[in-house]
């Protein structure tokens, strides 16, 4: 126990370590900074041109009103911020290393190689248009609801907000691993970030089978469905327990097939 | 006839340049057609959930024809040379366009329709296929002239789209770092264009601001075309319009480049 604890604080001390570096190395390169925020206020607005949508046709749609449409998307844009903040660098910059063979520094350091290599980079200028957006969204959303920022709902709402950034981390870095195989994984970049745009909309708009899939084998709408479906009270039955078993399951099968990964990993430098 | 001949070449590096990364398309037609899938859903609940037959001032087929189509098209008319001609200015690779008797602005064009020319059959065959799938499957109207309308009015808006870029490209001779920008305008360009929504969703006031932008003649139009949303005399007063835009990009991409090519420091010897 006590070794275990000891490698979470060396863990959890380094991590503060790269945010800090992240940070020093935004300020570095300003250009690039701005470039990047023009980028995510653009793609924000494409976002938010679905709210507005549906409000102009102003109709409950399959039963969900336009407030709670926007409760939905204000929690997609959130999951968005996080998402790019922690993960979306970290996952891009995997096949690098494997077709470079950078991955070879990693893992001679005394840390955790999936740690190292998947968390190694925070990005600290893409989320905030999209934390500033998502958090009014979802506040605005709540208070035309009637929904109380009650401790259960705060408290609810973060909880599930967590377990879904867990799910977030696994069903993305999987298509990542791939590249361990297939070294060149543009097309797979491609079709994982179409995929985070299904969330685009609430999955109510999508027929039975595909909100199936989408929950249970290839969870993306987990990630951002799940959150909101909690503060309308709609997250009821199987999707409540499959909230707290998902990132158990998905997790598990991440670190097996990262393992699996590993050990076919053959250096391409010398 | 041996001036031709130069930009056949290039036209012809194009086409085996596409051939070679032909897995590469498809995939991203795959993914593409992901956009499609959500804007059928969404509008299929919308429709369903309403009690008007006209939203928009669409009716159900022609809303989803138009999500179909406007996929399909804004594939046909993306563009992607920008990168090169970045890459080319901020490495030196234009060094070698100046001392050689060959137009870059030609070079270019011809290379963009040489690359297309493969992708242009099968994303046509594509699209006689969702158009035939909204007739049959959704009852839309079909009429043979907007087809025939519909492929000059494509090949325009390519020209269009390949003028702004082109426009936007000579960025790179000001700017280091141009990526932000160029994704920043493929976002914003999709969706004034129509390509992620039908422009008549902005209302009428934006709509009319946005009437007067190039944009919604290289996605909005030619799909409206198609689906039988705008009158043939619409039709003609928008071709004279996308042509004027046509020439007007080219004495302002003339200008820009222009500018850029005093800055040019040739970097790479």
């Amino acid at each position: 126990m006590k070794k275990i604890y000891k490698e979470l604080h060396k863990h959890i001390i380094i991590y503060f370590l790269f945010m800090k570096n992240s940070l020093i190395g935004y300020m570095e390169y300003r250009a690039n900074l701005f470039a990047a925020l023009t980028m995510e206020l653009v793609y924000l607005g494409s976002k938010i041109l679905y709210v507005v949508v549906i409000y102009n046709a102003g109709i409950n749609i399959n039963g969900v009103s336009p407030d709670e449409i926007m409760l939905f998307i204000g929690t997609y844009i959130i999951m968005t911020a996080i998402y790019t903040a922690f993960f979306m660098d970290n996952f891009y910059k995997l096949p690098e290393h494997i077709r470079n063979g950078t991955l070879d520094m990693y893992i001679t350091k005394p840390l955790s190689l999936q740690f190292m290599v998947t968390l190694r980079h925070v990005n600290f200028v893409l989320p905030v248009p999209n934390l500033i957006a998502g958090i009014t969204m979802v506040v605005l959303a709540c208070k035309r609801l009637g929904i109380t920022a009650g401790f259960i709902n705060i408290i609810g709402y973060m909880g599930i907000l967590v377990s879904a950034t867990i799910m977030a981390y696994c069903v993305f870095l999987i298509p990542q691993i791939l590249s361990f195989w297939t070294v060149k994984s543009g097309a797979i970049t491609e079709i994982a970030d179409k995929c985070w745009d299904f969330n685009n909309m609430p999955m109510i708009i999508y027929n039975k089978w595909m909100r199936r899939i989408g929950v249970f084998i290839i969870p993306v709408f987990f990630i951002t469905n799940f959150p909101a479906m909690f503060l309308v009270g709609k997250l009821d039955g199987i999707y409540f327990i499959w909230t707290f078993i998902a990132p158990i399951i998905f997790i598990v099968l991440l670190r097996l097939f990262w393992k699996f990964a590993i050990r076919n990993y053959t250096s391409a430098s010398s | 006839m041996r001036f031709l001949q130069k930009y056949f070449k290039a036209f012809l590096m194009g086409l085996q340049s596409s051939m070679e990364y032909r897995a590469d398309f498809l995939l991203s037609v795959f993914s593409g057609a992901f956009i499609i899938v959500i804007q059928c859903f969404l509008w299929t609940a919308i429709f369903k959930s309403s009690s008007n037959s006209v939203i928009y001032g669409y009716t159900y087929p022609q809303m989803i024809a138009y999500s179909i189509m406007a996929g399909l098209v804004a594939k046909i008319v993306a563009t992607g040379f920008e990168w090169e001609i970045a890459e080319d200015i901020k490495n030196g690779g234009l060094n070698k366009f100046i001392i050689q008797p060959i137009g870059y602005f030609y070079y270019r064009i011809c290379c963009f329709f040489g690359r297309k020319a493969l992708q242009l059959v099968v994303l046509f065959i594509m699209s006689l296929a969702g158009l035939m799938f909204c007739n049959i499957g959704l009852g839309l109207k079909l009429e043979v002239p907007r087809i025939i309308l519909f492929l000059p009015f494509v090949f325009l808006a390519m020209v269009l789209n390949f003028m702004i870029y082109y426009c936007l490209s000579s960025l790179a001779f000001t700017m280091a770092e141009v990526w932000g920008v160029f994704v920043a305008a493929g976002q914003g360009i999709m969706m004034l264009s129509g390509g992620i929504f039908p422009l008549d969703v902005f209302g009428e006031k934006v709509s009319a601001i946005l009437s007067l932008l190039p944009f919604q003649y290289i996605i909005f139009y030619p799909v409206n075309i198609v689906n039988g949303k705008l009158s043939f005399e619409e039709v003609m007063n928008g071709a004279i319009i996308q042509i004027a835009w046509i020439f007007i990009m080219i004495i302002l991409s003339n200008l820009c480049w222009k500018s850029g090519m005093k800055k040019y420091v040739a970097i790479g010897g």
